[in-house]
C-alpha cells in the first residue's frame, strides 16, 4: 500500500465503529486515483476492512459506480427504467450509442468516453435523466446532449470518478 | 455446561397436528418435527437462516402474507398451514422464478434424480414457463478449482455453498459477486477455490450448479450402489458411504453422524479412491526373484513368507509391524499372530512420532469440543491431521468464542483467533509443569508473567478439551497431571488424541504394542519397540519382518535407520495396497485389500468403535488382512484362536477390550512402552550459518502409499517445501520459489523454499511424508533433525516454460 493510501485507510478506518465500514470510501478513493478498482485496492481494502479478498472483491461487485476494469474518463449513465423509458430514454440511448459509436458498457478506443444504461437513477420527476461523472443531467434531449457532448470533448476530466 | 436459560416450551398447530417445541424454533424444524417436510432450498439445519429462496412459503393465521418457514420462529399458539391452496400457489410462483433462466438441462446433469429443484417442481411447480424472452445466459462449465465445476446457468443463488465456506468452513473465499439476477459464485479474481472441505458444496448445492469433477459425468444417482462406511484415512473416523457402480467406486458421499462429523467429510477422505483403478494398485502378490519383483498367485506368496517367518520365528527372531491402517479385527488378529503363532511380542503399530494413541484418564468426546471454553493444541496440527475436528473447533472459536490456544514449535494456519504460544518441543513438559505448579498453589500466588497468564486462563475456564498428538511422553504425563489439577479444582477437563493413522487408537487397544495385550492388557514383560526393531535388523540382529499396512520407509522419523533395517533384514514381507517405499524393499510383497473391499470396525480418536460394511469385493489374488493372516496361520499349522465368522471375532474383540475406556486419574490406563529416545535435540542444536533445525510439517494432502498414486488428489498435493523465517531466508540468501538442498545425517532432499514468519528464527518447516523428497532422511529418532540448506536453484533462473508452436 502507498504510504498515501495508508494513511487514508487510517483516516477512515477512525471514522467508522466497524473498521468494515470504511472499505466502500476507501475503494472510491483508489478508484478516484487508478480509474477503476485495481486488484491492489481489492486486497488493500480485504486488508483494512479485516476480511478476505474475496468477500471485498464480493462488495465491490455489487456497486455498478466501482469499476472492475479501465473505463473511459467520461463516464456517461442513461437511466433505462420506467419512467424515462416513458420520457424517450430509448431515443436518447440510441442517439448516444451513434454519436459516441459504443455500446452499452463500452469504452471508447482512445480512453476518453465510457457509456452504460442503468437501472433508476432516482430522477424520475424529471426524466430522462443522464449521469456524468455522478452529476445528473435532467429532461435531456438528444439536442442536449449533443452540446453536453461538445463540451465534455473539450475537457479533460482526468482518469478520477470524484470520490465521496 | 453452556449457562443458557431453559428455554420455553410452546405449542403450536401445523395443518391440524399439535407441537410442542422449544422456544427460538424455526416453524421449519417445528413441522418437521411434526411430520410434515416444507421444502427449503437455501436452508440448511446446520447454517444460520437466511431467507433467501422463498420457497419454504407457509400461511400463518393472523398475519396477512405468507410467511417463510426458515426464518419465522414459533409463537405460542400459532396455526400454521403448509399445504393450503394459497401456500401451493405461492411454492408455484417462487419456483416459476428459480426456474426463469435455469437451463433445463438435467437429462446431462449429474444431480438428475437427487436435485432438489427436479423433485420439488415435479410436486409443487407450473408444468410450464410464461417466459417468452430468451434466457439470460451465463457461464457453464466454470473451473472453480481443483474439485469443483460449476454451472452459473444452474445456479439457484441460494448461498448454501458460499454461506458453508463462510459459517461452517471459516474461510469465506467463496462469495457471490455482482448482484440481482446476475450474481454469480465466484471467488477473489478468479483465484481457485482451495479448501479442504470443498467437496461438501456439491452436496448441499439444491441443484446440479456445483458437481465434483471427481463424480463428473460418471453415473445416474439410481444406478449406484450404497455401502455405509466409515473414512479411515485420518483418525476422526468420519461416516461416509460408498457409491459404486458394477463394482466400482463413483463416489463417497457423507453419512451424518452429529457425535462424529457433524455431516461433513474432508476432500481427503472423500476423494481417495481412485487410486484403486490405478495400474499402480497392487492386484496380486509379487516375489523378488533376483532382484526384481514378479507377480505370484495369493497361495504362493503366503507359502513362502510363511516359511521364512517361520523359520525366524524359531530362533525367536522375528518382528511384527503395523495395526494402524488396518480395522480392528484385523489389528487383533495381527498381535495375536505375533503372540499366539509366531510367538513374539515384538509387535509395534507406532511406526511415526506418536508414542500413545489414547488419554490414560480424563478421555474427551469430540461433541465436548462444542461446550468447551478453552481448547488447548499441543503440538497437533488440527487442519492437517484431522479436518473434520479442525472444523469443530472453528465453529467454537468463530460462533461461541471459545478459547483457542496453541502450544507448539509454530503457528499452523487457522482461520480463526488463535493465540500462539511458541515452545520448543522439548520444553513443553517443563511449561506444563509449571502450570501445574501454578494452578494447584492458587490464584494469590500466580503472580505475574506468561506462564501465570495461561494459569489464569485455565483457572477462568468453564470447561477444558486438550488436544494433542500423542507424541512427547513427558509433555503429555506433565498435561496428564495438569488436567489432574484442574479436575480436583471442579474444571470438567478432556483430552483428546489425534492418531498418526486412521486407526491408531484401534491398534493401540487391540494390543499392537509390544507391552500390552488386547484391551491395555498388561502383560508384565515386552517385546521390541518398532524402532528397537528396526535398530536390530540394520544390525543384523532380525531375521525376518512382517510389516502390514504400514510404511515406515516414509513416516519412521529415522529414515536412515529403516533404510538400512529393510536393506539388511534377511526375510521382509510386506502387505499393503500399492508399491509403498516400504514395499519395495520387501522380498514377498502380499496385496492387501483396501476398506471398500472390505468390513470390520474402526475405532476413532475418541474411542469410538464405528462399524463399516463392504461396498467392492476386491481383486482375486487381493486378501483382506485378514485373510492373509489366517493363511499363514493355516499354513503354519496352528492352532488359530481368530473365528472365521465376523460377528464372533468382533464379539471376542469386544470381551477382551471392555477394559479398554480410560479410566480415572487413580487407575489411569497403562501406556504402552516407549522407547529411549530424545526429545530436547531441537534445543541442543545451535543454529549457525547455514545449519537448520528441521521440523516435519504434516499437509493433508501429503503421503506416501495410495494418496500418493491417487489422481483425485494429485492436484491438491503440495511440492515438497522447506519454510525459512524472512531473516533466515535472506542469511542464505534466498527468495520463495528458489530450491534448496537440505543435507543431514541421511541424506539430502531438494525442496522449494517457502517463506514466512511462522517458521521460528534457525528453523526450516519442511513438509514431511513425501516420497520425492522425504523429510525422515534429516531426521532422528526424536522426530527432528537438522540439516544445512544450500540452494541450488534460483527462481530467476528457472527455464522459461516451453512454448510449442504448431505449424
Amino acid at each position: 500500500m502507498t504510504p498515501e493510501r495508508e494513511r487514508r485507510a487510517s483516516e477512515l478506518v477512525a471514522r467508522y465503529p466497524e473498521s468494515q465500514s470504511a472499505l466502500i470510501p476507501f475503494l472510491q478513493f483508489c478508484q478516484a486515483h487508478d480509474g477503476y478498482v485495481t486488484q491492489q485496492a481489492i486486497h488493500d481494502a480485504a486488508e483494512i476492512a479485516g476480511i478476505t479478498p474475496g468477500e471485498a472483491e464480493s462488495i465491490a461487485s455489487f456497486y455498478t459506480l466501482l469499476f472492475k476494469e479501465p473505463v473511459g474518463k467520461h463516464k456517461i449513465q442513461v437511466c433505462r427504467t420506467l419512467s424515462c423509458m416513458l420520457r424517450g430514454a430509448d431515443e436518447l440511448q440510441q442517439h448516444v450509442r451513434q454519436r459516441l459509436g459504443l455500446g452499452n458498457g463500452e469504452s471508447s478506443p482512445d480512453g476518453r468516453f465510457y457509456y452504460e444504461e442503468v437501472e433508476c437513477l432516482a430522477a424520475c420527476d424529471r426524466a430522462p435523466c443522464l449521469q456524468h461523472n455522478l452529476e445528473f443531467h435532467y429532461d435531456v434531449t438528444p439536442e442536449d446532449f449533443d452540446r453536453l457532448l461538445d463540451e465534455w470533448r473539450a475537457s479533460d476530466p482526468g482518469v478520477s470518478m470524484p470520490a465521496e | 455446561m453452556s449457562k443458557q436459560p431453559a428455554r420455553r416450551n410452546l405449542t403450536l398447530t401445523i395443518d391440524g397436528r399439535q407441537v410442542t417445541v422449544p422456544e427460538g424454533t424455526l416453524v421449519v424444524e417445528a413441522a418437521r418435527q411434526a411430520g410434515f417436510n416444507i421444502p427449503v432450498y437455501c436452508y440448511h439445519p446446520k447454517m444460520d437462516p437466511a431467507g433467501l429462496c422463498r420457497i419454504c412459503l407457509v400461511e400463518i393465521e393472523k398475519i396477512p402474507k405468507l410467511q417463510i418457514a426458515c426464518n419465522t420462529q414459533v409463537a405460542d399458539g400459532m396455526v400454521v398451514h403448509t399445504m393450503s391452496p394459497r401456500v401451493a400457489e405461492g411454492r408455484r410462483g417462487v419456483l416459476e422464478f428459480l426456474l426463469l433462466n435455469h437451463p433445463l438441462d438435467c437429462p446431462i446433469c449429474d444431480k438428475g434424480g437427487e436435485c432438489d429443484l427436479q423433485d420439488f417442481t415435479m410436486s409443487y411447480g407450473p408444468g410450464a414457463s410464461r417466459l417468452t424472452e430468451p434466457k439470460l445466459h451465463k457461464p457453464k462449465a466454470v473451473d472453480l478449482g481443483p474439485t469443483i465445476v460449476l454451472d452459473e446457468e444452474r445456479c439457484i443463488l441460494c448461498r448454501r455453498c458460499t454461506r458453508f465456506d463462510d459459517e461452517i468452513a471459516q474461510e469465506r473465499n467463496l462469495v457471490v459477486n455482482e448482484r440481482g439476477h446476475h450474481s454469480l459464485i465466484a471467488t477473489a479474481d478468479g483465484s481457485d477455490y482451495r479448501s479442504y472441505f470443498s467437496g461438501n458444496t456439491t452436496e448441499i448445492c439444491p441443484v446440479g450448479a456445483l458437481t465434483s469433477k471427481a463424480y463428473r459425468f460418471r453415473s445416474r444417482p439410481w444406478d449406484l450402489s450404497h455401502a455405509d462406511s466409515v473414512c479411515t484415512q485420518c483418525s476422526v473416523g468420519c461416516n461416509y458411504r460408498i457409491d459404486s457402480r458394477f463394482g466400482r467406486i463413483m463416489r463417497t458421499f457423507t453419512r451424518e453422524n452429529t457425535a462424529v462429523d457433524d455431516g461433513w467429510i474432508c476432500d481427503r477422505g472423500r476423494y481417495t479412491f481412485n487410486y484403486l483403478y490405478e495400474p499402480s494398485r497392487l492386484r496380486q502378490p509379487l516375489i523378488k526373484r533376483d532382484g526384481e519383483h514378479q507377480p505370484a498367485t495369493f497361495d504362493e506368496a503366503i507359502a513362502i513368507a510363511a516359511e521364512r517367518l517361520r523359520t525366524a520365528a524359531r530362533k525367536g527372531s522375528v518382528g511384527i509391524i503395523g495395526g494402524g491402517r488396518l480395522s480392528d479385527e484385523e489389528a487383533f488378529a495381527l498381535q495375536q499372530f505375533a503372540r499366539e503363532v509366531l510367538g513374539t511380542d515384538n509387535i509395534d503399530h507406532r511406526v511415526g512420532l506418536q508414542k500413545y494413541a489414547s488419554p490414560s484418564r480424563h478421555e474427551a468426546r469430540l461433541e465436548d469440543i462444542d461446550d468447551a471454553s478453552l481448547i488447548v493444541i499441543f503440538g497437533a496440527i488440527t487442519p492437517e491431521q484431522a479436518p473434520i475436528l479442525d472444523l469443530r473447533l472453528r465453529r467454537a472459536v468463530a460462533r461461541r468464542h471459545a478459547k483457542l490456544l496453541f502450544v507448539g514449535p509454530y503457528k499452523p494456519d487457522l482461520p480463526v483467533p488463535c493465540r500462539h504460544v511458541e515452545y520448543t518441543p522439548g520444553a513443553i513438559a517443563e511449561l506444563m509443569e509449571q502450570l501445574a505448579d501454578v494452578v494447584h498453589h492458587g490464584r494469590e500466588e500466580r503472580g505475574e508473567g506468561f506462564v501465570a497468564e495461561i494459569a489464569q486462563e485455565l483457572a477462568d475456564a468453564e470447561r477444558i478439551i486438550a488436544v494433542h498428538n500423542g507424541r512427547d511422553p513427558g509433555a503429555i504425563e506433565a498435561l496428564e497431571k495438569l488436567m489432574d489439577r484442574l479436575h480436583d479444582y471442579d474444571h470438567p477437563v478432556g483430552i483428546l488424541v489425534v492418531g498418526a493413522t486412521g486407526n491408531a487408537r484401534g491398534a493401540e487397544a487391540a494390543g499392537c504394542v509390544p507391552n500390552l495385550g488386547p484391551g491395555y492388557a498388561e502383560l508384565g514383560r515386552s517385546g521390541m519397540t518398532a524402532a528397537e526393531m528396526f535398530a536390530a535388523a540394520a544390525d543384523g540382529k532380525l531375521d525376518a519382518l512382517y510389516i502390514a499396512g504400514a510404511n515406515p520407509a516414509l513416516t519412521f522419523p529415522d529414515g536412515e535407520l529403516v533404510r538400512r533395517a529393510l536393506q539388511r533384514v534377511p526375510f521382509l514381507a510386506v502387505a499393503d495396497q500399492v508399491l509403498t517405499e516400504t514395499a519395495a524393499y520387501a522380498d514377498v510383497v502380499l496385496a492387501a485389500a483396501s476398506f471398500a473391499e472390505k468390513s470390520g470396525h474402526v475405532t476413532n480418536l475418541e474411542g469410538r468403535q464405528q462399524a463399516f460394511a463392504q461396498a467392492i469385493e476386491p481383486p482375486v489374488h487381493v486378501g483382506s488382512d485378514l485373510r492373509i493372516l489366517a493363511a499363514f496361520a493355516q499354513t503354519l499349522g496352528k492352532e488359530w484362536a481368530i473365528p472365521d465368522d465376523a460377528d464372533a471375532l468382533f464379539a471376542q474383540l469386544r470381551h477382551v477390550q471392555r477394559a479398554a475406556r480410560p479410566r480415572s486419574p487413580k487407575d489411569p490406563l497403562p501406556r504402552p512402552r516407549v522407547d529411549e529416545t530424545s526429545l530436547s535435540s531441537a534445543d541442543q542444536v545451535d543454529a549457525t550459518h547455514q545449519r537448520f533445525t528441521i521440523i516435519p510439517v504434516p499437509r493433508l494432502y501429503a503421503g506416501g502409499g495410495a494418496s500418493a498414486h491417487d489422481p483425485g488428489i494429485a492436484a491438491m498435493r503440495p511440492a515438497p517445501f522447506a519454510t525459512f523465517h524472512p531473516d533466515d531466508a535472506a542469511r542464505i540468501g534466498v527468495v520463495h520459489g528458489d530450491m534448496v538442498r537440505l543435507q543431514g545425517r541421511g541424506g539430502s532432499i531438494d525442496v522449494e523454499v517457502h517463506v514466512g514468519p511462522q517458521a521460528p528464527t534457525g528453523v526450516a518447516l519442511v513438509l514431511a511424508d513425501m516420497p520425492q523428497a522425504p523429510v525422515n532422511r534429516l531426521l532422528d529418532a526424536s522426530g527432528f533433525g537438522s540439516a544445512t540448506a544450500i540452494k541450488v536453484r534460483s527462481v530467476a533462473a528457472a527455464p522459461p516454460e516451453t512454448i510449442e508452436v504448431t505449424a
